[in-house]
């Protein structure tokens, strides 16, 4: 890492494809960076802009939204709507000011564990070539490690 | 507030029966939370809190004039910090734009839309003592594009009716969040931090008028900001407010239309301000108001509620839609973004139960008369 920036990165990958290529990845003992945070949904169109938005809240220096190739979604159409909202939420977040390549929507597959791993890696060095976000609290990084998985996430769907 | 002014309840009831929510949400009771408030200064508001919309319909039929929509605030922020939070819906993203604003001094890119072909004949000027303050707008349109929401429709009215008047509005990159959603649910700590920050960039501007669309800017500005740090140090005139004074000097033609409107609580109930936008409206020649069986004090709120969005919320709003339909009227006229965007989302779902009347913003009718139009 330069000048010991470890990027807060997370990962939403999608339970079918990403989530599993994830683990492709793993057990064919490919090397990627680990510096990262994956949360695993049921699929890539239950990402919404508040999920991305909270990340950020919470000190997350990049957020990448992964699922299943278009026409390969379990749900059949779940990673269209999850085009519809990242549209959203990149928008979102331009305007706030943050740099668009610190978000990101693939569609990596179950058997994809290179690409997975060549993804991660891209990703991974793009946001420590960023360095921390512009949008970060003053909070520490003990602060941000701290934090349970799912503290301050309680969004429901209406 | 003050525990003296809680023990004036006497437990009749008049607010719960007047409260929109408790009609359809038993869980929520104004008097039941002046009753707890009045056993215990410190009681926190519970999950229950969450529920209230502060529109502030119990104040007005209170007979012993309890300050119970003030209490709500610090109710809420108890019930935060006994771990009662609320239940964000999706639409809390709202709440993250402020948060994430107030969290670091970072340049917005909230002025693309000026440039926009459509926005050309739209006259601004960064050196004028007039400040249009934009609000939320810009983020509410990019995130309810799917619900049709344009309340920068409202901002470019507002806009043309300030050039009409032959004043270039500053329109601001640097102006944040106002802080009111915050504020009412408790989270003082983001609020302040974006009263700072905003209360600087007036300082440094000297506006010597504020010129809103929404009345939740407009009541914040002027509650909080010039009362606790005396800025900005000048006149906060909400759009309809502005109309209203100076309708002689606008050329209005003739909009042969039937409106009913709504008044948001803020610039109602919480600011007194019923006649204003009446007088704008009858300002356009032709155009005219139908008045809902429920109006001004008694007006139906919005039930917009990001905290606590239910099917409470969606009652009350198909209500009032109903309501504003049996007018007749062709339109229905509302003069904060915040209401356009809640009774659009009840309108937005296929119910067959909520009429589909046009909704617009009254800074975007009375521009709609202008010459040119």
């Amino acid at each position: 890492m330069s000048d010991g920036f470890d990027p807060r990165i997370v990962v939403f990958a999608c339970n079918w494809c990403s989530y599993a290529g994830a683990d492709t990845a793993g057990s064919s003992r490919i090397k990627h960076n680990p510096g990262f945070r994956v949360i695993r949904t049921m699929c890539s169109g239950r990402v919404n802009t508040v999920h991305v938005m909270r990340a950020f809240q919470m000190g997350a220096d990049g957020v990448l939204v992964s699922g299943c190739h278009l026409g390969d979604c379990h749900y059949i159409f779940g990673n269209h709507w999850a085009i519809k909202q990242f549209d959203v939420t990149k928008e979102m977040l331009r305007m706030l000011g943050l740099e668009e390549d610190r978000v990101r929507l693939e569609w990596v597959s179950a058997a994809e564990g290179p690409q997975w791993a060549a993804l991660i890696d891209e990703f991974v060095a793009r946001i420590t070539e960023l360095g921390p976000s512009p949008l970060r609290a003053a909070a520490s990084d003990e602060d941000f490690a701290a934090q349970p998985v799912g503290a301050g996430t309680e969004v429901q769907e209406s | 507030m003050a525990t003296a002014e809680v023990l004036r309840c006497l437990d009749c009831g008049k607010c719960t029966s007047a409260c929109p929510v408790a009609r359809y949400n038993e869980t929520l009771s104004p008097r039941r939370l002046m009753r707890r408030l009045g056993e215990s200064p410190t009681a926190s508001g519970g999950q229950a809190v969450w529920a209230c919309l502060t529109c502030k319909r119990c104040d007005t039929v209170c007979p012993q004039q309890v300050p119970i929509s003030p209490s709500v605030p610090p109710l809420r922020r108890r019930s935060r910090a006994q771990g009662d939070k609320p239940s964000f819906t999706r639409c809390s993203a709202v709440d993250s734009v402020a948060v994430l604003q107030s969290q670091a001094d970072v340049p917005q890119q909230r002025l693309d839309w000026l440039a926009r072909p459509e926005n050309a004949d739209l006259k601004t000027d960064p050196e004028s003592k007039v400040m249009l303050w934009t609000g939320c707008t810009p983020y509410f349109d990019v995130f309810y594009a799917n619900n049709g929401v344009g309340t920068l429709e409202a901002v470019r009215g507002a806009i043309r009716i300030l050039n009409a008047l032959g004043i270039e509005p500053a329109v601001r990159g640097d102006e944040r969040c106002c802080g009111h959603d915050q504020l009412w649910s408790g989270d003082d700590e983001t609020f302040e931090k974006l009263a700072e920050m905003n209360v600087k960039m007036f300082e440094a501007a000297a506006p010597e008028l504020v010129v809103t669309v929404c009345p939740e800017c407009q009541m914040t500005l002027i509650d909080e900001y010039q009362r606790r740090f005396g800025a900005p140090d000048c006149e906060i005139k909400h759009v309809a407010e502005l109309v209203a004074e100076r309708k002689d000097e606008l050329t209005l033609s003739p909009l042969a239309t039937t409106v009913t409107f709504e008044d948001p609580c803020r610039l109602g109930r919480h600011q007194g301000k019923y006649d204003e936008p009446r007088a704008a409206l009858a300002a356009v020649p032709e155009l005219e108001l139908i008045e809902m069986p429920r109006n001004r004090a008694r007006a139906t709120c919005c039930a917009g509620n990001w905290l606590a969005c239910n099917q409470a919320t969606k009652r009350i709003q198909t209500d009032l839609l109903r309501a504003a339909a049996a007018t007749g009227g062709e339109t229905l006229v509302t003069a904060c973004p915040k209401c356009m965007i809640h009774l659009k989302c009840a309108q937005s779902g296929d119910d067959e139960a909520v009429p589909d009347i046009e909704i617009r913003d009254l800074a975007t009718v009375v521009a709609g008369a202008l010459d040119g139009s």
